[in-house]
């Protein structure tokens, strides 16, 4: 649906997006993920028209975004980070001057608006002036004017920027329902947002592409080895020396509450360890190991890499060796630094 | 061929001034400051006219109604479009710049041309109204006198071609900024440099002084009061809308490549 090969796009002296090559398939919701200034805006704005592309090439629903501008501005809905309103218009004025700019007549226009308003909750507020709308409902104005003519592609830059939590989640649902019959593309900076709502994510850092796949896949792959979490009641000491003993564990990392130099008597201690594998087998051995010294094992599991450190690690990464392919040494080497 | 589809962009421009009382308050300042100025015509030209036997005697030049009413009338619509018009486009796009809602136009099946010629024809369409209003002053005349109708008619048509250039520049200037004020500065600041530029003109310098008569808006302006319609007077104003209505396409334009 989106196809993007080799988008650069320079503004003045600045590369905002160097190299950029990604496609959307019909349906998917995609999250664009990057700190402020990675060139995510910029890529949107090529994608909408706004301006063409330096070098590249960029076709939306089949239609290239330089050549056949009008066709690709009738299929797309478009929301920018500062909701774009004209606050002296109702919501019913404002959605049927983009439904007129869009192509529709005077009779289809209401048939058009009437199932926007209702998608966006917008029906009660429809004859308010949106100058006099709350924060919250000129949000999903903007969200409405995107919407206005079914559009094939969504694009959505920083969708939830400025709502409350209630407000956000609402957004949120309303994305999701549109996986699946909508292509999506929204750009956001915070992390859960992308692993709620979206089925793929791109990170981008300093107009490039940093890492992408579902969000599942990215914090499975990034992962090097696995990482547990385990309490257990006895010398913290004497476990962290014979938990360091065993094979698989590479690392063992004491976080204990309170007074860990006495012996028996204290309560549980926390320990973090990073094994080279994850399996049964290490959690077995490592229980094992435990009970057989007549400690006691309060919890084991297993910590998930959250889409936030790999987001981190991906980002700092990037910024201290831009040069060389992030391999799997360089990034434990980074890792023990921080 | 691609229809244009300047047609939504003009509907919403219309309705917005009508929505906002700026508009009314304009309108009515215009109506009121003419009004008041055409009054003081009349009153000068009764004076004058009560004199006429005495000048004669004395050899003064004959007193004229279109030179002394129509003419005066014409100037000071003139003098007043300079002022009202700068108000009535300032908003034009520094306010869509402003506020954002720029980036959503651009994003609809609109060419920067749409904008720009449904911008300027909705900015023209409301000073044509307010224009259209002053045809009472003719009414007047032809009540209360006999005035050479044609230059009349030539005078006022002129006024909508003169305004129609006015509307063009202050566009202009709106898309020079996010600023309204200084939107409505620089319109007014052009419009005065192209009014004032041929009074530069003068024998002393020459060759140059016949290109700056060439330039000055208020020379070719001058012409209508005459009751003359010359092609270099209709080509330079057409020349300078359209002229200013591309130039407002390219600065449009520079967005590709600025930050």
């Amino acid at each position: 649906m989106v196809r993007v090969e080799h988008l650069t796009k320079q503004l003045g002296e600045i590369k905002a997006v160097d190299d950029l090559s990604f496609e959307v398939l019909e349906g998917e919701v995609l999250g664009f993920l990057g700190p402020n200034g990675a060139g995510k805006t910029t890529a949107m704005r090529v994608l909408t028209c706004y301006f063409p592309p330096t070098s590249g090439k960029v076709t939306v629903g089949g239609f290239d975004v330089t050549r056949d501008a009008d066709e690709v501005r009738r299929i797309i809905g478009y929301m920018p980070e500062h909701v774009p309103l004209y606050r002296d218009m109702t919501v019913e004025e404002a959605l049927d001057f983009i439904a007129h700019a869009k192509g529709y007549n005077r009779r289809s226009r209401k048939k058009v608006i009437e199932p926007v308003l209702e998608e966006t909750g917008l029906g009660d507020v429809r004859k308010r002036l949106i100058g006099h709308l709350s924060k919250g409902y000129r949000q999903r104005v903007g969200l409405a004017q995107a919407l206005v003519g079914d559009p094939k592609v969504l694009i959505l830059d920083e969708p939830t920027v400025g709502l409350d939590p209630r407000q956000i989640s609402e957004v949120r649902t309303l994305i999701k329902s549109m996986a699946g019959h909508r292509t999506v593309i929204l750009s956001t900076h915070i992390l859960p947002e992308v692993q709620m709502t979206c089925s793929r994510v791109i990170i981008i850092n300093r107009g490039k592409i940093a890492a992408s796949g579902t969000p599942h896949k990215l914090t499975t792959q990034m992962r090097t080895g696995g990482t547990l979490i385990l309490k257990v009641i006895g010398p913290p000491a004497l476990v962290k020396e014979a938990l360091g003993t065993l094979a698989q564990v590479r690392n063992v990392t004491m976080i204990c509450p309170e007074a860990p130099e006495k012996g028996e008597g204290v309560g549980p201690c926390e320990f973090r360890l990073e094994t080279s594998s994850l399996s049964p087998d290490v959690n077995a051995a490592i229980a094992e190991t435990i009970v057989r010294r007549g400690w006691q094992l309060v919890e084991l599991y297993e910590s998930g890499m959250t889409l936030e450190e790999v987001f981190l690690r991906v980002i700092s990464s990037d910024a201290t060796d831009s040069e060389s392919n992030s391999t799997q040494e360089s990034e434990r080497g980074g890792e023990k630094l921080a | 061929m691609r229809k244009p589809n300047f047609y939504p962009i003009y509907r919403r421009e219309i309705r917005s001034y009508f929505k906002s009382p700026s508009a009314y308050i304009a309108i009515g300042l215009f109506l009121f400051m003419s009004g008041l100025l055409f009054y003081g015509i009349l009153e000068n030209f009764s004076l004058l006219s009560g004199d006429a036997q005495y000048r004669r005697e004395m050899g003064f030049e004959k007193i004229n109604f279109t030179r002394h009413v129509v003419s005066n009338l014409y100037w000071v619509i003139n003098f007043l479009l300079l002022f009202v018009v700068p108000s009535f486009t300032m908003r034009l796009l520094a306010e869509e710049k402003k506020t954002g809602t720029f980036e959503l136009l651009v994003s609809l099946p609109f060419r920067d041309w749409d904008i720009v010629l449904g911008k300027f024809l909705a900015a023209f369409t409301v000073i044509g109204v307010m224009l259209g209003i002053c045809a009472y002053y003719v009414l007047v005349m032809m009540r209360f006198g006999t005035p050479e109708m044609p230059v009349v008619l030539v005078a006022y048509l002129g006024s909508f071609i003169v305004a129609a250039t006015y509307v063009a520049i202050g566009l202009f200037a709106s898309s020079l900024t996010e600023n309204q004020i200084v939107a409505a500065i620089l319109a007014f600041v052009i419009l005065l440099g192209l009014y004032l530029i041929g009074d530069l003109s003068t024998p002393s310098i020459g060759p140059l002084s016949r290109l700056l008569q060439a330039l000055s808006l208020r020379y070719h302006s001058e012409q209508f009061t005459h009751g003359l319609i010359r092609v270099q007077d209709i080509a330079y104003f057409v020349a300078v809308l359209v002229i200013a209505l591309f130039l407002t396409c390219r600065v449009l334009e520079l967005r590709r490549w600025r930050a």
